[in-house]
């Protein structure tokens, strides 16, 4: 029963990732990734990573998706013609995407004996749910997770900069928008 | 439990400096734009991280239940970012003069990067190390933009931003295979499970190994991962462009370092003959395609991919266990190249005023009989750059060749002193035409500012006092070296 819901997730999720590729129309990508999420999401629940299971659903099937379809209708994109289709370049990308899998795959199937002999392979009875995954995050993982704050907070500020509009189209003073080279030069010159 | 959990003093000279970017972030906020206490406070705020970060050279402290590292080595980079900043700093004050303003932001990105740059050096942790180059790399894609009225420089900072993201996939993937196959992200217990297994590496670890050597390449920007690198470097203003070849190229190589310089530093990866095409590709494309460059970010943008291959021929097969060469090598140039890289854009930025963009070898002409301090400044750092005493970059490469040679790879460093040759050929160019031709266009006459031409004086003598005596360097490089183990 486990082994056959695992061969079906797995068989819809990468189905599903193919469409994300393979689909030429945007929306459609951005709704077969969902169910990519989705597939993962379950998953997670067989490894017993309840937590992150649910984490995934959340913030990755829910919240990033509905940023990325935000996106989506806002650049309102094109159905066809979105993507470059030159066959060099569609030759090239999937050279290097079937050696990337290749080793990928046979990095999963060498993985061999050696696996088990690793220590710290024996998993806690209550593993994967919150108590452990925040106790981690607080102990062994403090300083990334607190690191983590920083790169947020940078993120942050790097989105509000670059998607800034640009000072001309709004009636706004010009030094309150970014020095764009040349513009900026001959503008705010004659202010100072 | 918490025991030797956290530590204020490990953290110390990081937290003064995201203090800094934090204060100056919010000081923006409340001083009326252009303001020059902004710049100033920043400044302000590296120099007393820098001081921090000296006085606690000699200590030696892990924390955080090790993910943290606090030793002469990474004090050793913390000054090179920090000078590095600093200079940034100076120069962006002088080419706001000339090309406008940048967003108030900008003064809070630098310490932002210095910050991701400091946890980078200081990490012994891979997930630490990542989040580090996570946070220095998007500070740097948001930094290259600012030049928002140009559509080639749009490009420019999108192509970087996404082979930027790209990399950062690789980097994770392999975190996730060397994690699968050690069950640990701690750089420490990586070593010791790697000269355990010597003889019988396993299959995830080798992948995991070269997916962070592909994630690490396409940052410092090795051939064949070097795509973006001209581009980006063009697309950015100087001052960042400036900041990106040196201070993040530093950070880069502190992670290699770390990776491939230590922990990974074994004959039973296949890891070392991937290091060692790296090497030799950087530097035949790097100089090859530096030659045909008439723009001179361009130019540099090509020959910092060439001194990345030169880096790279003193990690390939250097086994800290057998010689400290390879890596003090690395540590010494990374100075080198910093001092004189900043010098070089400082001079493009100074020249490269008004309202067209000089940044070409046409813009360089008769620029001996115009102004012929700079001119003087600039020959100094391309003769350092080509490796010619008495220089700083004399020595530079000949530590790194050397240590090439030390461990048998006498081919790869005969490679890279031809293709230092060619080098010469581009960086020359540029003095004949200051001195030799005259002026095919009139000058337009720039504005001089005080702060540039201090620092570019400053950064002259360095490279010459250095190029004459470099032992005391090379001192703090090898204990800065030895630290790590």
């Amino acid at each position: 029963m486990e082994t056959a819901l695992f061969f079906i997730m797995a068989a819809i999720a990468i189905t599903a990732g193919g469409m994300v590729i393979l689909n030429k129309n945007p929306v459609k990508s951005a709704f077969s990734l969902i169910v990519v999420m989705l597939a993962l999401a379950i998953l997670y629940m067989q490894l017993s990573a309840t937590f992150l299971s649910m984490i995934q659903i959340m913030v990755y099937a829910g919240a990033v998706m509905v940023l990325f379809l935000f996106v989506l209708f806002i650049l309102n994109v094109g159905v066809e013609g979105a993507f470059s289709s030159r066959m060099y370049k569609r030759a090239v990308a999937g050279l290097v995407g079937a050696l990337m899998g290749v080793v990928l795959i046979a990095a999963v199937l060498m993985r061999g004996s050696r696996m088990q002999q690793l220590p710290g392979m024996d998993v806690a009875g209550d593993f994967g749910h919150i108590k452990p995954v925040g106790e981690l995050l607080f102990t062994k993982y403090l300083l990334p997770f607190e690191l983590l704050s920083i790169l947020l907070l940078v993120a942050i500020i790097g989105a509000m900069l670059t998607t800034r509009p640009k000072w001309p189209k709004l009636k706004l003073p010009p030094e309150l928008w970014p020095g764009t080279a040349d513009e900026a030069s001959t503008e705010t010159g004659e202010e100072n | 439990m918490f025991e030797g959990l956290y530590s204020w003093s490990a953290v110390a000279p990081a937290l003064v400096v995201l203090a800094t970017a934090l204060v100056v972030m919010m000081t923006d906020l409340f001083v009326e734009p252009g303001n020059r206490i902004v710049p100033w406070l920043t400044i302000a705020g590296l120099f007393a991280g820098l001081v921090v970060s000296i006085s606690m050279w000699g200590t030696e402290e892990v924390a955080f239940s090790g993910a943290w590292k606090i030793g002469a080595f990474s004090i050793y980079f913390y000054c090179i970012f920090i000078v590095a900043a600093i200079i940034t700093i100076f120069f962006s004050m002088s080419h706001e003069e000339r090309r406008g303003r940048f967003p108030g932001e900008y003064w809070s990105l630098i310490p932002f990067s210095v910050v991701g740059m400091m946890v980078m050096a200081s990490a012994a942790d891979l997930i630490t190390l990542i989040i580090g180059l996570e946070t220095m790399s998007l500070c740097a894609y948001v930094m290259v933009g600012l030049n928002r009225g140009d559509k080639r420089s749009s490009e420019g900072a999108l192509k970087y931003f996404l082979l930027g993201a790209f990399a950062s996939a690789f980097l994770l993937y392999g975190t996730a295979f060397i994690y699968g196959s050690v069950i640990t992200t701690r750089f420490a217990e990586i070593t010791v499970f790697v000269s355990a297994h010597s003889n019988a590496i396993p299959f995830n670890l080798q992948v995991g190994a070269i997916l962070l050597l592909v994630g690490l390449g396409f940052k410092v920007a090795a051939v064949p991962f070097h795509m973006w690198a001209p581009d980006a470097y063009q697309a950015a203003p100087t001052p960042v462009t400036g900041f990106m070849a040196t201070a993040i190229k530093a950070a880069g190589f502190a992670a290699i370092v770390k990776i491939f310089g230590l922990m990974l530093a074994t004959s039973a990866l296949v890891l070392q003959d991937l290091i060692w095409w790296l090497a030799l590709l950087s530097m035949i494309v790097g100089n090859f395609a530096a030659v045909m460059q008439m723009n001179l970010k361009r130019m540099l943008a090509y020959s910092s991919i060439a001194h990345v291959g030169y880096l790279l021929t003193a990690i390939v097969g250097s086994d800290p266990g057998v010689s400290l060469q390879g890596g003090t090598g690395v540590l010494f140039y990374l100075v080198s190249y910093a001092l004189m890289t900043l010098g070089a854009f400082g001079v493009l930025i100074i020249i490269g005023g008004g309202e067209d963009r000089r940044e070409t070898l046409v813009d360089m002409t008769g620029l001996a009989s115009k102004s012929p301090g700079l001119a003087l400044a600039m020959t100094i750092f391309m003769v350092s750059m080509s490796g010619i005493p008495p220089t700083i970059g004399f020595f530079g490469k000949f530590y790194v060749f050397g240590a090439a040679v030390q461990s048998g790879y006498t081919g790869l460093a005969v490679i890279g002193i031809l293709t230092s040759v060619v080098g010469v050929f581009y960086y020359l160019r540029v003095v004949v035409n200051m001195y030799m031709k005259p002026a095919e266009k009139s000058f337009v006459p720039w504005r001089r500012s005080r702060i540039s031409d201090i620092t570019l004086g400053v950064l002259a003598a360095a490279v010459l006092y250095i190029g004459i005596f470099p032992q005391s360097l090379l001192d703090l490089a090898r204990s800065a070296f030895k630290s790590l183990f």
